[in-house]
């Protein structure tokens, strides 16, 4: 019986093995983007290829990491394949990190142009999707980084990730956005680059010139189910976090309750954010309720504490400051939900969860009614320490 | 007659003289120089015989006929024994005693005068304990059974005598515990034994290969040891040795697949450091069946699963190898086995060295040439130093990753899964003596576990004598 | 050390041949989806009509001990009628074998090897159960005793990952039963057949089983993997939610690939290839046994060796020239009017059996009631 085993061994090795990819014949896709084409219908798929020979040691530090390739197709797989008339090795995609898609692409729908992604066993679910706020996809991918990461889309992948202690910004992987698209009662917000002008100063002797191309992780992406319909600028995407428990570990920013006129922030270490629909007689009313626990991290204005009490006093009225300052921006939030009449914040999941006979009865109206609802927010805030201080200090 | 069939051998030795029995009988010995003690000839068969007056006052009434009787209260050697055939007495001379003949009498008599030079009993050299007892086996039957019985005062445990190789003639003996082997089995043995002719048996490798179960597999179902210690402790649980003469090497059936794995010193250790040894072992064994096919499969069918940095740096050493990454492993691991082999047959002081270059001179200059990928020594390292640590499968470990290694080179993972069933069915198919091969594991038996993947601390199995059965 | 009787069942046997039958295939399904994020309450009420079922298979073991169930239809329904029946017996675990079998070469050769030949993945599996087969029962069992740690660790690691990576949601199972009972109970029938009812492939089985563990083992065993595929239906809502459940072709591997912890655990798509090949493995091997089984009966064969060669090419045959493709076969196996009926005469012969049996006694009793008056 073993010999039987041999034979087939032997037959397998001799007849070709049919899906062996040696490591030298294939280039790791660490990145794509998918740009709108020239002609209507046309695709831009960017895929950017990682080099190794460019990590090995010893090689200058001039070489590139990556190459950056481009074809023009009316599906994304056949702009996948075109790439192979000008690159020289088959395209690996189970390292992408990251899916940029541009903007004017996202207008039409994301759905189609996802499709071929996560029907790919090699594209995983967990990569990031990104839009090219103002931009093209290939834009994004081409800016020369400027983080420790030799690899680009590493450094992009960085700064998305970098989004748990700063929550300027909404990021969300491809599979987040297809439970939630393919939920009820909820829109994404999807992940957002842009592009803007850094000064370099000579130290870095980047040899792009003074002023160069970088890119930035802000605000978030609107979608009206897997079309883009707007965007958040900072402040609203903090609300967005906090409503949706997004805010794992940001700083938020108030105003000293010591000093007049003085900024502090204070860091959060956990929050809950928890939506409650009630039914009135004919309405529907939600509370958004935000449970955060902080710690001060920092008070610029000047003064003196002397008493246990005074502390205590100190600390909550800074809590009171941090509370109103997340209703704010909770606030916010909101009013841009209705403004684009797009229910981003999950309301209506929550309405399901609760009522689901409710839901059923409202659902088909229900983006057209997010104007008219009550939507209250209340943050509770809790703090819990003022770092190696007891309050700030003064000069005598 | 006698003479005929020895004669014209130059070691065996004729001797004749006048017996003082009753009266002078004319009496001649002959035996094998190489293997008896001279003095012990002239200590217990000369003296007594030829002193005259000696024996009168012991035997004045005896019958002329009862010679055995008579001798044995005259010669005061420590085993006698009569004989009747030419055959019989040819076998004796042959394997060391002194036969006695005497004018007038149809029978001989076989004296115990045995006196082989031999080996010192020294420490093992397969099976090297840090802890644990520094004697070994010997060529000698007669010393091994003698070191088996010193660790088991027990009349229980038995040895039986047979005679193996119609040219060779060796001696094999039977070890087993009365009341803890099972019948069944040491019957089963027996017939085993009975129903082989060998020409010649030199080493107990000649029988096991004879009354193994499955003659084509690769696995070993008999087991051997060096060390007396283990083999006590194998008899203790229930199992039968065969022991052969000329050779430091104890066959012990049944054998099962864990045995392998384990040494006699787990039970020396204290729990804690055993236990982790045996976990150690079981992992060496994955890692040098598995490594190379692993590697191969992942680099060269699913660089998906290998983290993304890790796969940067092996691409980037793989980018100036000019092989595929099979062709690799191969070249790789054929040169290993060629060190190693080397290593084992050279004389003891180059060996090591010859290792050291191999090891670190023509790897790191492979590498430096770019004929092999830096990942790719490594990865044969691991495999071939996990392999160091289980040296009872040594032929099973190479077939099996040879095998997995083609499967893997012909398709990926699925290949490896492949292999590995049938890997796994035919252990499970195996039978050591009516046992299954994958005994305490599958069959599964929670019983059986001490033994298997854990040791659990002495004083817990209070009963571990019958326990361990 | 103990001499074992090669052609008897252990406990532990019977428990992971069971387990891994139950588990087998339920990798590549979301079970119950229809019912939406109520799949999982789906899966145990299945179980739990599963388990009437089970009671009537295990009555049969305890009435009729020592004997296999194509004997059983001998003595209870005469030879000729049984003769028929078991070769249908025989016809339904080999469709049942040739779609396990399919199904396992299609998932292999659409996740592993998208270019090697269905034909090379095919023959070699084939060829390798043959030769498990080919080495009996003790083989078919000691191996899935071997196995089955080795598949529970990976799929508990899977899960218990999956729980641990960011896209856990449990606010994804509500709200619980939005539409009523009506979904789901919808869903429970096609969930009883499959997998639980199929647990008639064991009535095969149980002569080789100590006759007092039966009832125990497999109870234990089909509520284990009960749980389990509960367990599996649940990580599966919770992580991709219902939408994207419904519409994956392998959910599982779905919600395998979106982990990703730290970088290191990412990329398991190994561990889910391990487990669909164990629990493809042995759901087809136990099919393709039981099916041995059925017709070295019928023609009264001595070499079974004979028979699994035979039934083995006879499986990679008919999967390869009349299974066409997944999609087709998902929806034959799903919707086609014969194929469900199938299932339900299958599974409920044993019923009628069952009464049969009970009513026989009965006679006997009265019988002898009747006489001792």
């Amino acid at each position: 019986m073993k010999r039987i085993g041999l034979i087939i061994c032997s037959l397998l090795i001799l007849t070709g093995c049919w899906d062996k990819r040696e490591l030298k014949k294939i280039g790791i896709v660490t990145a794509i983007g998918v740009d709108k084409g020239s002609d209507p219908g046309d695709l831009i798929f960017t895929a950017q290829v990682m080099d190794p020979t460019a990590l090995e040691e010893g090689t200058s530090p001039e070489k590139a990491s990556v190459e950056l390739v481009s074809s023009t197709g009316k599906t994304v797989f056949e702009g996948l394949r075109k790439l192979l008339q000008d690159f020289d090795r088959r395209g690996y995609y189970a390292h992408n990190k990251i899916i940029v898609v541009s903007e004017k692409l996202a207008k039409e729908g994301l759905l189609p142009v996802l499709d071929m992604m996560k029907r790919s066993i090699e594209v995983k679910s967990y990569v990031w999707l990104c839009i090219a706020k103002g931009t093209e996809a290939r834009k994004v991918l081409g800016v020369k980084q400027e983080g420790i990461e030799n690899v680009q889309a590493n450094y992009l992948k960085g700064i998305v990730e970098n989004k748990r202690s700063n929550f300027n910004s909404a990021t969300l992987t491809m599979l987040e956005f297809y439970k939630i698209v393919l939920g009820s009662g909820r829109h994404p917000v999807v992940t957002t680059f842009s592009i803007v002008k850094k000064e370099s100063l000579p130290v870095e002797e980047k040899e792009l010139g003074p002023v160069t191309d970088h890119v930035r992780l802000s605000g978030g992406t609107v979608f009206q189910k897997d079309k883009l319909v707007g965007f958040l600028n900072e402040v609203e995407t903090r609300g967005y976090n906090w409503t949706v428990g997004r805010a794992e570990n940001g700083i938020i920013p108030i105003p000293s309750v010591i000093d007049e006129g003085k900024p502090a922030s204070i860091e959060i270490i956990s929050t809950e954010a928890k939506i409650k629909p009630e039914m009135k007689a004919r309405s529907v009313s939600f509370t958004i309720e935000i449970n955060e626990r902080i710690v001060l991290v920092e008070d610029q204005g000047l003064g003196e504490i002397k008493t246990d009490q005074q502390w205590f006093l100190y600390l909550e009225k800074v809590e009171r400051e941090a509370a109103k300052k997340t209703e704010r921006e909770v606030e916010k939030a909101v009013r841009k939900a209705k403004e684009l009449r797009t229910d981003f914040l999950g309301l209506g999941s929550a309405l399901n969860k609760k009522y689901p006979k409710t839901w059923k009865k409202m659902e088909d109206q229900w983006d057209r009614e997010l104007p008219d609802l009550e939507v209250n927010v209340k943050a509770n805030v809790r703090i819990v320490g003022s770092g190696e201080l007891r309050g700030p200090l003064k000069a005598k | 007659m006698l003479q005929e069939r020895l004669g014209i051998n130059d070691d065996i030795v004729f001797r004749s003289f006048d017996a003082q029995i009753i009266g002078p009988i004319r009496a001649f010995i002959c035996y094998n120089s190489g293997l008896v003690g001279q003095a012990m000839i002239h200590e217990h068969i000369l003296k007594p015989l030829m002193e005259v007056g000696n024996n009168e006052r012991r035997a004045p009434d005896t019958s002329i006929n009862q010679l055995s009787l008579a001798l044995s209260q005259i010669l005061n050697a420590s085993s006698v024994r009569e004989i009747r055939t030419i055959e019989e007495a040819t076998n004796e001379i042959l394997s060391g005693q002194t036969a006695l003949f005497l004018d007038g009498f149809d029978s001989a008599l076989s004296i115990e005068t045995r006196d082989v030079e031999h080996r010192p009993i020294s420490e093992p050299a397969t099976e090297a304990v840090v802890r644990g007892p520094r004697e070994g086996f010997t060529e000698m039957i007669e010393l091994n059974t003698a070191l088996i019985r010193r660790k088991i005062t027990n009349p229980d445990l038995v040895f039986e005598k047979m005679t193996l190789g119609s040219k060779t003639k060796t001696k094999i003996r039977l070890a087993y515990m009365k009341g803890i082997a099972d019948p069944d089995l040491v019957a089963e043995v027996k017939t085993r034994l009975s129903r082989i002719s060998p020409n010649s048996v030199l080493e107990s490798g000649y029988l096991e290969q004879l009354i193994e179960d499955h003659p084509f597999t690769i696995f070993p179902t008999i087991g051997n040891s060096e060390r007396p210690d283990s083999v006590a402790m194998k008899l203790l649980e229930g199992k039968v040795a065969i022991l052969c003469d000329g050779t430091p090497f104890v066959l012990i059936v049944p054998h099962f697949f864990v045995e392998s794995l384990h040494v006699s010193e787990d039970y020396y250790m204290r729990p804690y450091i055993a236990n982790f040894v045996i976990l150690l072992r079981y992992i060496a064994l994955l890692l040098t069946v598995y490594t190379p096919a692993l590697y191969v499969s992942l680099t060269s069918y699913h660089q998906g699963m290998i983290p993304t940095i890790l796969l940067t740096t092996i691409a980037a050493t793989e980018e100036r190898v000019p092989f595929p990454v099979i062709l690799e492993v191969i070249l790789i691991g054929v040169a290993f086995e060629l060190i190693r082999e080397a290593g084992i047959r050279m004389p003891r002081p180059i060996g090591s060295a010859m290792t050291i270059v191999g090891a670190l001179i023509i790897g790191e200059a492979a590498v430096q040439a770019g004929l092999v990928s830096a990942p790719m020594v490594i990865n044969m390292a691991v495999t071939g130093i996990s392999g160091i640590l289980i040296p009872a499968l040594n032929s099973v470990v190479l077939f099996t990753r040879i095998f997995l290694l083609l499967l893997a080179g012909g398709l990926g993972f699925y290949g490896i899964l492949i292999g590995s069933l049938i890997i796994v069915s035919h252990i499970c198919s195996l039978q050591s003596f009516g046992y299954p091969y994958l005994s305490p594991i599958a069959p599964f038996r929670s019983k059986g576990w001490n033994n298997t993947f854990m040791r659990i601390p002495i004083r817990l199995k209070k009963k571990w004598l019958r326990q361990g059965r | 050390m103990e001499r074992i009787q090669t052609t008897r069942l252990t406990k532990t046997q019977l428990l992971s041949m069971i387990t891994l039958y139950e588990i087998g295939s339920t990798t590549l399904f979301a079970m119950g989806i229809g019912a939406k994020q109520d799949a999982w309450v789906v899966v145990l009420l299945a179980m739990l009509v599963g388990f009437l079922l089970l009671w009537v298979y295990t009555d049969i073991a305890r009435r009729m001990p020592g004997a296999g169930w194509e004997e059983i239809l001998d003595s209870v329904l005469g030879k000729w009628l049984a003769a028929p029946l078991i070769f249908f017996y025989a016809c339904y675990f080999f469709y049942d074998a040739c779609l396990n079998f399919f199904e396992f070469g299609e998932i292999i050769h659409l996740h592993l090897l998208s270019n090697t030949p269905t034909l090379v993945i095919n023959s070699v599996f084939a060829v390798t159960v043959m030769y498990m087969l080919a080495l009996g029962l003790a083989v078919l069992a000691r191996t899935s005793e071997l196995l089955m740690p080795i598949f529970l660790v990976f799929l508990l690691f899977t899960l218990f990952f999956a729980v641990i990576s960011r896209h856990f949601e449990v606010s994804q199972l509500l709200p619980v039963l939005s539409d009523g009972m009506a979904p789901v109970l919808k869903e429970v029938p096609t969930t009883v057949t499959f997998p639980f009812g199929e647990t008639a492939v064991f009535l095969f089985y149980w002569k080789y089983a100590e006759r007092n563990q039966i009832r125990s083992t497999a109870f234990r065993s089909v509520g284990f993997a009960g749980l389990l595929i509960t367990a599996m239906q649940i990580v599966i809502i919770t992580v991709l939610g219902p939408g994207l459940a419904a519409n994956a072709t392998l959910p599982l591997m779905e919600v395998v690939l979106s982990i990703n912890i730290g970088e290191i655990l990412t990329n398991l798509d190994v561990l889910l290839v391990v487990m669909i090949f164990i629990g493809g493995l042995f759901k087809m091997s136990i099919n393709y046994f039981a099916v041995v089984l059925a017709l070295s009966y019928l023609f009264r064969a001595t070499n079974r060796v004979v028979i699994v060669i035979i039934t083995g090419i006879g499986i990679l045959w008919y999967s390869m020239a009349h299974l066409e493709t997944l999609p087709r076969q998902r929806w034959i196996a799903g919707k086609e009017l014969i194929w469900q009926m199938d299932h339900y005469i299958y599974q409920l012969i044993p019923l009628l059996v069952w009464i049969l049996l009970v009513l026989n006694k009965k006679r006997m009793a009265g019988r002898e009631a009747e006489g001792a008056s």
